[in-house]
């Protein structure tokens, strides 16, 4: 966590270290449900459209 | 005689053109009103009385002289305080912005005021509406009108309680993951994202660019609907703004769900952390009352719900961090504890991590609408998974848990209403939530009028203890 804010530029605020490394923990839990495994074809068209997104699968 | 804070927006329309009401009265009594009760909730940071009363007297002006601006003419509304208003403090209820004044009015500020509407002033955030509830904020939190020791939800905190204390009948919010709904939720009224694209977000302060909504949390679906068809339209200035006709949403309302095929997606709910039994046995209720009203009420199943937040909350984190990220770097003691603590956790995610939640995203929308909205024409769902939680469930220095299951149809874009359903055995709102196809909002509201039709016995339409 200490290198990963270093990069950003980042310094963690005295007295807050606890609380943030509880919110990093969850967010970090979530990385993995990112990923299932899909082919490198799926690719995330439309983002910004919802049309585009919501379009039929090819 | 009927008390002024009880006449919907129709009837008071109705009434400011007749003659036998004015729009004087109508800010008075709003007024007169959050001064009695915003001592105990909090949920004005601003009360522009003179803007109200001056933007009251000249729509009766305008209304003796036959100028109709329409139905918000007259109509007093506030606006969540990180909507820009212009010449009006916007503080996004943070110290970084403490003294911000704008120059021009966001969009939607500007629609309600060329609407006539009558501008009482702007309402609590949770800080660039995220985190909370906060005691570390230049603002106190708002408290929930049917017990102040609760929250309200947020990060629209300061819309539902002055919706559910009847200081207006409409306030607008914001909702990235669930920030209109779940105060709605908590509050007691109606809550409507509309689709993504449909109200233009331009001179809202973002949160997240591609999961931010506008719209309003109302006391009945009618007055959702009146502001909703004010507020909406395309904007060739807000990149993700939908360049299509408004749909009429009032004109349909009260043509019932008969013939409508309802999905319940049970999957998403059932086995969440936090689900009251209350919440479950009110979702099934309603499912069967729609049933009664003639619509085809089946099991649908989506995908996990920790897919949807774990997509929602990676986008957000990430798009909030890119647009906060000089002042984490320069001033970071400036953000409340719980915001900071929130943003700075984004600096653990890669570029991987934003490119593979986008790609699960388009895997999500897909399953929503062209799977169960393709068969269906409507969801209903948990939206506050329980009551409102009480304050003291939230430590100061860590995030506390925020019951809802809204954050799907952020990812998706799809309209999304919040409901009271009754009335718990703690003498708290119960919630749900109606989903709609994209741009399919008039069929959303049309659902939700018969939802409150249906509902309107179930206990919630008494009056909170804080709007007596």
């Amino acid at each position: 966590m200490a290198a990963a804010m270093g990069r950003a530029g980042l310094t963690i605020p005295p007295g807050r270290e606890a609380g943030l490394r509880e919110t990093w923990r969850e967010l970090q839990g979530m990385r993995a449900l990112l990923r299932n495994g899909r082919p490198a074809a799926a690719e995330p068209a439309g983002t910004y459209v919802l049309d585009t997104v919501t379009r039929d699968p090819a | 005689m009927e008390a002024p804070e009880d006449i919907s927006i129709a009837e008071a329309g109705r009434r400011l053109r007749d003659g036998s009401l004015t729009a004087v009265r109508l800010a008075r009594a709003s007024l007169d009103r959050v001064a009695a009760l915003d001592g105990a909730l909090h949920a004005f940071v601003l009360v522009t009385a003179e803007r109200a009363m001056a933007d009251a007297e000249r729509a009766d002006r305008e209304l003796a002289a036959g100028t109709d601006r329409g139905p918000m003419h007259g109509i007093p509304y506030a606006l969540k305080d990180i909507y820009d208003t212009a010449g009006i403090r916007t503080t996004c209820h943070s110290k970084l912005l403490i003294d911000n004044v704008p120059a021009a009015d966001s969009v939607v500020a500007a629609r309600l005021a060329a609407a006539g509407g009558v501008l009482l002033g702007k309402l609590a955030t949770h800080e660039f509406a995220l985190g909370g509830p906060s005691f570390d904020l230049p603002f106190p939190p708002a408290r929930n009108p049917w017990d102040t020791d609760r929250i309200t939800g947020g990060s629209s905190s300061g819309s539902g309680a002055a919706v559910a204390a009847r200081m207006c009948r409409t306030a607008m919010g914001s909702d990235t993951g669930g920030s209109i709904r779940g105060p709605a939720a908590f509050c007691g009224t109606v809550g409507l994202k509309p689709t993504y694209g449909l109200v233009s977000r331009r001179g809202v302060f973002p949160l997240s660019y591609t999961l931010d909504h506008c719209g309003p949390l109302s006391v009945s679906v009618e007055d959702a609907a009146i502001t909703t068809q004010v507020i909406a339209g395309f904007d060739p200035a807000d990149p993700a703004s939908a360049d299509r006709p408004v749909p009429d949403l009032l004109s349909r309302l009260e043509d019932g769900v008969a013939g409508l095929r309802i999905g319940l997606p049970r999957n998403l709910y059932r086995d969440a952390e936090g689900l009251s039994a209350e919440t479950a046995a009110a979702l099934d209720r309603l499912a069967e009352a729609l049933a009664a009203e003639g619509a085809v009420v089946e099991e649908v199943t989506l995908p996990d719900y920790a897919l949807f937040n774990a997509c929602g909350r990676v986008i957000l984190t990430a798009e909030a961090f890119a647009i906060h990220e000089a002042d984490l770097q320069h001033r970071p003691l400036d953000y409340g504890e719980l915001f900071l603590m929130r943003l700075l956790a984004g600096a653990g995610l890669t570029a991987s991590d934003l490119v593979q939640a986008q790609r699960l995203r388009r895997e999500l929308s897909v399953a929503v609408n062209r799977g169960a909205l393709r068969r269906c024409d409507l969801l209903l769902t948990a939206c506050a998974l329980g009551t409102a939680p009480p304050f003291s469930a939230y430590p100061a220095d860590r995030p506390g848990p925020m019951p809802v299951q809204t954050m799907p149809f952020n990812v998706t874009g799809n309209p999304a209403l919040s409901m009271p359903a009754g009335l718990a055995s703690d003498g708290m709102p119960l919630s749900a939530q109606l989903v709609a196809r994209p741009f399919e909002d008039a069929l959303l509201l049309r659902a939700g009028r018969t939802v409150e039709r249906i509902t309107a016995g179930w206990g919630h339409a008494v009056r909170p203890a804080m709007a007596i």
